[in-house]
């Protein structure tokens, strides 16, 4: 499998020869064959392909959270190269809390926590001593001012993917990991919610690795790899 | 099978862990229930075995002041009753029989305690075979001839023989009236299968006389009379069913035959007998049912919370066209599988308990009652059939509401996957309802069956209200807590927001966690009670007894008298019967210097001065409801003085009844007792009393004080027992409330794992939740376990036993219960959290997506 490489600068992602395989019923299923992968600092890519062709699994494997059968990942932050292979379970952790943002398909909010504390809660993570104001900064600069106090619960789908965007970004990450971030919404609030997600991750200078099914969506980011194709 | 059932049936083969935690809690439920149920069952049929072997085709008793008949007396009736004259002219048969027991040699490793006794029966073996069955070797000529013609030889029970192993034809070594003798075996008598622990030996009447030091003297004369025959055997089926209860027939209480004599009903008699254990009987079904209660707590909250998942589905199903009896009918099948798998294995489970039970209840009614001790299970079909039917019927009824609350999901597709809890209002009303009943379960009259009942309204009510409470407990955390770290906030808000699932296990807990607490604080102030009373009971340095028919009453005397002792009270005891209730009468006299109390613990009544007057243990006075300045009812034989007032005694069989020496001009046989009060070193007198009465039992008081309070304490053994698996089947209930939680949330810690929270945090919150979970329980239920100990203390000891008890407040209880609640609910959510912390971040993602 060969996949798109970005050329320039140092990249921020350098990914060799992954490949994961799966059992299933007997047989063993090669999701991933020797994917390559490249990603520039503030470049925006999508991960396109059809279900099954392994979006989600190369996410899991760029996020830590999942291990390659062989492979490797090497992300470059702040100077330095961290081989995600060489990391154990604690280091992974560390690494995806400090340098990576996440938004998932259905918000995923913490539902014991207000809109701004969920914000918060990962600048507290952080140990950012000012996450409260930078948690209110990014939601009132998402339009969420007069909801900062909400429960996830009494949101609209719209109001808790701005939420989760800018839970995301707190904490100011090189790359943000979005899995389907608008598959879960209409045309028109999700349009302006990805609107909102690339507007932020430009202003902070984040990275985007993009998971979609949506074409449209493809279109607008700087690259696009379709997986399970040759 | 339709498909709608069948997916119902294969929604518990996916919820495998959970379905096996609500199978095992009732299962634990049901197995104490029988169990229980198997042990009461026994503890009676060893009754009615020994009444029936002991007692034979009597119908009547004829009995006489202080439960001896002179022999002289007995000749008389025969010769009446010969010539067809006087009171038992109609009667078929009368036989005069003398009953006692004598002690065994102490059995090896044998616990500390009373020594194992052997009651023994006296016949007229050619007069006895046409009442008592009791063998045929009596009824053959031979057996009989042998047992009159050989000295000293009894006919032991077969069950007794084997235990001691005794073979016929070898001599059995007995201590009786203050001496020792060799009975010579001549043969066994077949007992059966279930007998009494004590077991007991047949002899021929001056055999037994001479032995229990009762020469002269007939214990009762057995009579039947025609049409004579027992109350409705349907009758005693009530008794099985429902423990505690005593079935009483409605004949008239006795017959006076002159001179003292009274003709009583046998049935009658051993109605009174079986009373002194139900109250005993009904506690231990009481905490049965409590164990069985948290056990439905399971099933209840095991469907309630899978219909509230499912609500969406159902929802979904009835778009399809389901109707709401169709859902309703599918819960209840669920229900029904769960609780007949759970009934059977508890039906198994308490063959198995009953065995380990059998042993502590034995105990406990040897400590109160004396002669009752159960040898084995009885084959008693009630209680298999009781529990299968509470088990089954029980789980059902718990199943309702979550069965209901299936039938009433809306039509559609959208609805959320949890709905909230029950009506406030209707809660608050069933609260409401259940308040008002303990209060009137509380009210006189009610009896502590009353008061039992009481108890569980209050325990039903505060699991109805441990929801509400618990959350505003945590709220109030939760508010103390605002200015802390979101991850600390996130663990009370969790814990808050988790208890739609766990809000039925930690009311479990609650519970479980009030009645060991009540129990716990009952039988603290019991046992200081106990021992404050011993302490003043047992006053006298030196105790000296003498049993029934030993010599050497007047040689101590004249040692009191030689050495000058300051002061000692003596004591002549034997039992008779009071207004057709068993009592123990003590004939009292002072000498010289003794304590202003006498040794006795007046309840009321003012000083006590037993030569002034009758005074009744309390147990006795409340039974016949008599006070000071009350007449006493009369008793053949004796003056009957007024009542002088009440005094404590913790004894759960036989009240007392003390009166002046005087007052029984003459008095039947019985045993003499002096309590000592020498000054100095209480030894060169206790060894001078040895040697001038070798028959004497000498006790120091210390050493009387550490016997009673060792047989207390195992009293209460069986209901630790029993409280202790009320407990393990509330922390069953509580690890699978904890596992579903922790599985629900697996998609939520994924996610946090995701963002880049620690592999342990989610473990973490799982400990700290539980933890805060369990204490906010144990704040509940420290309270409620307080209000629990004041019903049992105020009403059911009161009512069941006539006790009454200083009420103890232990601390080291209340700690005690705090660190229970905390280590059950730790130790539930240990697996749950280690699972967490094992998980690898994808695959609890994976669970985030496939939940979506």
């Amino acid at each position: 499998m060969s996949a798109g490489e970005a050329t320039g600068a140092q990249p921020l992602l350098r990914a060799r020869g992954l490949v994961r395989r799966f059992r299933q019923g007997g047989a063993e299923i090669d999701v991933l064959r020797g994917l390559d992968l490249e990603l520039r600092p503030g470049e925006r890519l999508a991960l396109t392909g059809r279900s099954g062709s392994g979006k989600s699994t190369l996410l899991n494997l760029l996020a830590g959270l999942d291990a390659p059968d062989a492979g490797e990942i090497r992300w470059h932050v702040d100077g330095r190269d961290f081989v995600l292979g060489e990391l154990d379970e604690d280091g992974r952790t560390r690494f995806r809390r400090r340098h990576l943002g996440f938004v998932f398909q259905f918000f995923n909010l913490v539902p014991t926590l207000t809109a701004l504390e969920n914000v918060a809660f990962l600048a507290e993570l952080n140990g950012l001593p000012d996450g409260e104001a930078r948690a209110r900064e990014l939601l009132v600069r998402l339009g969420l001012e007069h909801r900062l106090e909400a429960w996830p619960a009494t949101l609209s789908g719209g109001e808790q993917q701005r939420v989760a965007i800018a839970r995301a970004l707190v904490h100011r990450p090189a790359v943000i990991l979005a899995d389907e971030p608008t598959g879960n919404l209409d045309r028109a609030t999700g349009d302006a919610v990805f609107a909102a997600l690339l507007e932020a991750a430009a202003e902070r200078g984040a990275a985007l690795v993009l998971v979609t099914h949506d074409p449209v969506l493809a279109e607008a980011v700087d690259r696009r790899v379709e997986l399970g194709r040759s | 099978m339709s498909l709608l059932l069948r997916a119902h049936l294969r929604y518990l083969g996916r919820e495998r862990a959970q379905v096996a935690l609500a199978v095992l809690g009732i299962a634990v439920g049901v197995a104490v229930v029988v169990a229980v149920d198997l042990v009461n069952a026994s503890s009676r049929e060893a009754m009615r075995i020994a009444s029936e072997r002991l007692g034979g085709t009597a119908t009547h008793w004829v009995t006489g002041p202080g439960d001896r008949i002179p022999e002289g007396r007995y000749a008389e009736l025969r010769r009446a009753w010969r010539a067809g004259e006087g009171h038992l002219a109609e009667a078929e048969r009368i036989v005069p029989v003398v009953e006692g027991t004598v002690i065994l040699p102490p059995e090896p490793a044998a616990a500390p305690g009373p020594p194992p006794t052997l009651t023994i029966l006296g016949v007229d073996p050619l007069a006895d075979a046409a009442v008592r069955a009791l063998t045929p070797e009596l009824g053959d000529g031979d057996g009989a001839g042998r047992l009159l013609a050989e000295p000293w030889s009894v006919l032991l029970d077969a069950q007794t023989a084997r235990r001691l192993g005794v073979e016929p034809g070898e001599r059995l070594e007995v201590t009786a009236a203050g001496r020792s003798r060799a009975l010579l075996v001549l043969d066994t008598v077949p007992a059966g299968d279930a007998v009494l622990g004590s077991g007991f030996a047949v002899a021929d009447l001056a055999t037994a006389q001479e032995l229990l030091g009762l020469v002269g003297w007939l214990s009762r004369i057995d009579v039947v009379l025609p049409e004579g025959g027992r109350g409705p055997e349907g009758l005693r089926l009530l008794e099985r069913l429902f423990p505690g209860l005593v079935v009483r027939s409605a004949q008239t209480r006795a017959r006076d035959l002159g001179a003292g004599l009274r003709l009583v009903d046998r049935a009658e008699r051993e109605t009174d007998l079986r009373a002194l254990s139900a109250s005993f009987q009904l506690n231990l079904a009481a905490l049965g049912l409590l164990a069985l209660a948290v056990g439905l707590f399971l099933i209840h909250g095991t469907l309630t919370y899978s219909v509230r998942r499912r609500l969406r589905d159902f929802g979904r199903l009835r778009a399809l066209g389901v109707t709401p009896a169709e859902l309703r009918g599918g819960i209840l099948a669920e229900a029904a599988v769960l609780a007949l798998a759970g009934t059977a294995l508890g039906l198994v489970g308490g063959r198995v308990l009953a065995g380990g039970l059998l042993e502590l209840v034995s105990a406990t009614l040897e400590g109160l009652y004396e002669r009752v001790a159960v040898g084995a299970l009885a084959p008693d079909p009630v209680p298999w059939l009781k529990g299968a039917a509470v088990g089954v019927v029980g789980s059902l009824a718990v199943a309702w509401p979550a069965a209901r609350a299936a039938a009433a999901a809306p039509p559609g597709l959208l609805q959320r996957a949890e709905a909230g809890e029950g009506s406030p209002r209707r809660r608050a009303a069933a609260v409401a309802g259940l308040l008002a009943l303990a209060g009137v379960a509380l009210l006189p009259g009610t009896g502590y069956g009353g008061a039992l009942l009481a108890i569980g309204a209050v325990l039903l009510a505060a699991a109805l209200l441990t929801g509400p409470a618990v959350a505003g407990l945590l709220g109030a955390v939760a508010r103390a807590t605002g200015s802390l770290p979101l991850g600390t906030r996130l663990v009370v808000r969790e814990a808050v927001r988790g208890l739609g699932r766990s809000g039925v296990a930690v009311a479990a807990l609650v519970v479980a966690v009030a009645t060991a607490v009540g129990m716990g604080i009952m039988v603290e102030s019991f046992r200081g009670s106990v021992e404050r009373w011993l302490t003043a009971r047992l006053e006298a340095p030196l105790y000296l007894r003498l049993p029934v028919g030993a010599e050497g009453a007047d040689a101590v005397r004249a040692v009191l008298e030689e050495r000058s002792v300051a002061g000692w009270i003596e004591r002549r005891s034997f039992d008779d019967t009071l207004d057709g209730r068993p009592v123990r009468v003590s004939l009292f006299r002072a000498h010289g210097t003794v304590p202003e109390d006498r040794g006795l613990v007046p309840v009321e009544g003012g000083a006590v001065d037993p030569e002034a007057g009758a005074w009744l243990s309390e147990p006795l006075a409340r039974a016949l409801d008599l006070g000071a300045g009350d007449a006493l009812p009369l008793l053949p034989g004796a003056r009957s003085p007024p009542v002088a007032g009440r005094y404590r005694e913790y004894g759960g069989g036989r009240g007392s009844l003390v009166l002046p020496l005087d007052a029984w001009p003459d008095p039947p046989p019985g045993m003499a007792s002096f309590e000592l009060f020498p000054e100095g070193d209480p030894e060169p007198l206790a060894r001078a009393l040895r040697a001038a009465a070798p028959a004497a039992e000498l006790r120091r008081n210390e050493e009387l004080l550490a016997l009673s309070l060792s047989i207390f304490d195992r009293t209460f053994r069986v209901t630790g027992v029993l409280q202790t698996l009320a407990g393990v089947v509330a922390a069953v209930g509580l690890f699978g409330a904890l596992s579903a939680l922790a599985l629900d949330r697996r998609a939520r810690f994924g996610m946090l794992r995701t963002l880049g929270v620690g592999r342990a945090a989610p473990a973490r919150q799982a400990l700290a939740e539980a933890g805060l979970l369990a204490l906010a329980a144990a704040v509940l239920a420290l309270p409620l376990g307080v209000a629990v100990a004041w019903i049992l203390v105020e009403f059911v000891n009161v009512r069941a036993f006539g006790w009454s008890l200083d009420f103890a407040f232990p601390p080291g209880l209340f700690a005690q219960a705090v660190l229970v609640a905390l280590a059950a609910g730790l130790g539930a959510a240990a697996v749950p959290a280690w699972r967490l912390w094992r998980a690898r971040p994808a695959e609890l993602l994976a669970d985030a997506r496939a939940l979506a």
